[in-house]
């Protein structure tokens, strides 16, 4: 695997500085409370991988508990966590909202898009590419989130003994 | 402890000697500085968090080293980037080094390796003399023949009835396994450009053999066999060395000093093992066994007032003629669902390109081959990942059409060796020994990147006439240091003044002093996977020792 959330870290960490200064909302806010990011980060999950028909969706696979971990265990991580944190609380009050998680879904949709298109190494940038990086990381590793993708693995005990015939449909 | 001959080091090499010794009714130590893999304990392949998990994981399978600076990438060669399309490019304007692929451990690299079990193209072991570059290897394929059918029947080699680059005086002993049905689409496409697609020689059993089971197609080879039915040299060439009697393996066993005598022999070897303590044995062999990396780091360290330049350098051809992977693979979405992540890594192979003169104005040859397992895309992870774009409900539906429907197409080929691209030691680092680091330096020179050129065009056309959309990802070797077969370093060679070790791997200075790893290789051939000729040279230095032991010339 060539390219790693460590080394998306590592390789906008350079820049992360400047983008904190960059995004960072002018106006002076207290810190969110913690059970606030807590639920902001989880809302912000279950909006960057849904759940579906099919898909019982990042937080219930237990993804936040994971990335949460991450954050704790990774000063890097944390820091740009909590400048991200601040960027989206801004831009829930410039919608008029209260907290990210409280927002209906399609504007929840609207910041992380917002995010995502955010310059190369701004915060919202980076951490919607480490939250998504690491969220598919996490989720895929759970044989719930297999439904629908005809993947009869884990690859053992089994194998793939037919695999010289065309895959079956489901 | 009593042995006749010692080796260092247990991967492909270290352990085919020591089968070839105890088989031969030689008693033989092998230290391993990496522990027994035991799939029990961590294979993972059977859980659904399987792709988070690299193999070997930990660093007790790593040895340490360090890279010198890497060469700045010119915009000539924009072309040989590597990228994916959802994370960008793997670069910056220097090469980047990834990473020397290797395990450490009573096996080595073939814990890791995919199986490949090639004979050297008998025109690349003439490079010097038939094509003016690199060298010549001092002997002829003939002369290794028997060797390769030796190793091959160890192991239990699945292969093609016909090899007409390769003579054969014996068929392989298993048959070559299907191609998986993606295998299949690559292989049309390379009938529809008029190139050939054949079963690659595996050391993966098609069949029962000698009490392990067949393949059951799950693909991961690269992340250790937890069934044993892949030829790693733990439990073929160390097993049956084991079974002789004659042969003792002690793991995490860390040479510390090799000593040179005042004659023409190694005076001592020591080392710690385990449990941090120290031992010294005065061998009346030794054989190293450690890689293209590690044994020349070895040689170096061990300088002494009877060898100032270093163990076996008196040619100061130690670390010298490095030569590491040259590779390429693209890799693209096809229309129709493939069940592309099932099958063996890497079952069927184009040689039309392999031999030195197949490409026009470029010495050197080139092999392509199915690339998916090989670029790990073949787990959900590695797709919901690189291959599916977006996020939300787009990418839930991108991996909906996706998975499964990769094909990759890989190339390897041949490395020349060149000034700037040798072995030594770093002399600002050490290991918890006090032993100096190896540390790698690199540079690809044009005819390297003229052979990617062609090698990366090529899996781009296989693809297109595979019927794929346009490539997702392409990874090379040209912006990212990323070597899983290292070659040179010690080569062998009749001219004492341009090799270290003569014909039969025994170093034209000391004794009784031999090498048995692809250090000795004077050229790495046109992308052949180095296992089966590193073991089939190390069987050959064996079974020379053995002679020499029966002679008391030893």
């Amino acid at each position: 695997m060539p390219f790693t959330r460590r080394q998306v870290l590592t390789l906008t960490g350079t820049s992360l500085l400047l983008s904190i200064f960059a995004w960072w909302p002018r106006r002076e806010h207290p810190p969110e409370p913690v059970s606030r990011q807590e639920d902001a980060l989880r809302a912000w999950l279950d909006t960057l991988l849904p759940a579906e028909a099919d898909f019982p969706g990042a937080v219930a696979l237990g993804v936040s508990e994971r990335i949460a971990a991450a954050i704790a265990r990774e000063p890097a991580y944390a820091r740009l966590t909590a400048a991200a944190m601040a960027w989206l609380a801004a831009r829930t009050r410039e919608a008029g909202g209260t907290t990210f998680a409280a927002l209906p879904e399609a504007r929840r949709v609207d910041m992380v898009a917002a995010a995502a298109a955010s310059p190369e190494g701004s915060t919202p940038r980076t951490f919607f590419q480490a939250t998504l990086d690491d969220a598919l990381f996490h989720v895929y590793a759970d044989a719930r989130s297999w439904t629908g993708l005809a993947y009869a693995g884990p690859p053992q005990p089994i194998g793939f003994p037919d695999q010289a015939a065309a895959p079956r449909s489901d | 402890m009593h042995a006749d001959v010692l080796i260092i080091g247990a991967g492909a090499g270290g352990a085919a000697c020591a089968w070839a010794l105890a088989s031969r009714g030689v008693r033989v130590l092998v230290l391993e500085s990496g522990p027994w893999y035991d799939p029990v304990r961590e294979n993972r392949l059977h859980l659904p968090d399987w792709e988070q998990h690299a193999f070997p994981e930990g660093k007790e399978y790593q040895h340490a080293y360090t890279f010198a600076q890497m060469q700045a990438l010119n915009p000539q060669w924009a072309e040989l980037r590597s990228w994916n399309h959802n994370l960008g490019q793997a670069a910056g304007d220097t090469r980047r080094a990834l990473k020397y692929q290797h395990v450490r451990g009573v096996g080595g690299s073939t814990l890791h390796f995919v199986g490949e079990a090639h004979r050297l193209h008998p025109a690349a072991m003439r490079m010097a003399s038939r094509f003016g570059v690199g060298a010549d290897w001092p002997m002829a394929y003939d002369e290794l023949e028997r060797f390769y059918v030796e190793a091959e029947h160890l192991i239990g080699v699945a292969g093609p009835l016909h090899d007409r680059h390769r003579p054969r005086s014996r068929g392989y002993p298993l048959p070559p396994h299907a191609h998986s049905y993606a295998s299949q689409r690559i292989g049309s496409a390379c009938a529809r450009l008029g190139m050939s697609w054949s079963p690659n020689p595996l050391a993966i059993l098609s069949e029962p053999w000698q009490g392990r089971p067949g393949c059951n197609y799950c693909g991961q080879c690269a992340r250790g066999c937890p069934r044993a039915d892949k030829g790693s040299a733990d439990v073929t060439f160390i097993a049956q060395a084991q079974a002789s009697g004659r042969c003792t393996v002690l793991a995490r066993s860390h040479v510390t000093a090799i000593v040179p005598g005042d004659g023409d022999r190694v005076d001592r070897v020591s080392w710690v093992d385990a449990d941090g303590a120290e031992h010294s044995l005065r061998p009346r062999v030794l054989a190293l066994a450690c890689g293209a990396v590690q044994t020349p780091r070895l040689l170096l360290a061990s300088a002494n007032a009877h060898a100032p330049q270093g163990l076996a350098n008196e040619s100061g051809q130690v670390g010298r003629n490095f030569m590491e992977t040259l590779a390429w693979a693209s890799s693209a979405l096809h229309p129709d669902a493939l069940g592309s992540h099932r099958g063996v890594p890497s079952d069927g192979i184009c040689w039309d390109f392999n031999a030195p003169d197949a490409i026009s104005g470029t010495p050197g040859g080139v092999r392509f081959s199915v690339g998916m397992a090989e670029m790990d895309l073949a787990g959900p992870i590695n797709y919901a990942r690189r291959v599916a774009s977006g996020w939300g409900r787009a990418h839930r539906a991108a991996m909906r059409n996706s998975f499964g429907r990769v094909l990759s197409v890989a190339s390897v080929g041949e490395f020349l060796p060149n000034d700037g691209t040798y072995i030594d030691l770093d002399p600002h680092a050490r290991d918890a020994h006090g032993l100096a680091l190896a540390r790698i330096h690199s540079r690809i020179d044009e005819p390297e990147l003229r052979r990617l050129v062609f090698m990366a065009g090529k899996c781009r056309e296989i693809l297109q006439a595979a019927g794929t959309a346009k490539p997702f990802e392409e990874f090379g070797t040209y912006d990212t240091f990323n070597a899983t077969h290292v070659f040179g370093t010690c080569r062998m060679g009749t001219d004492a003044r341009h090799s270290v070790v003569n014909k039969v791997c025994r170093s034209h200075r000391w004794r009784n002093l031999f090498i048995v790893d692809a250090s000795v290789f004077p050229s790495s051939g046109g992308g052949e996977s180095p296992s089966l000729t590193i073991e089939a040279l190390a069987i050959r230095t064996g079974a020379h020792i053995r002679d020499l032991l029966a002679k008391r010339e030893l």
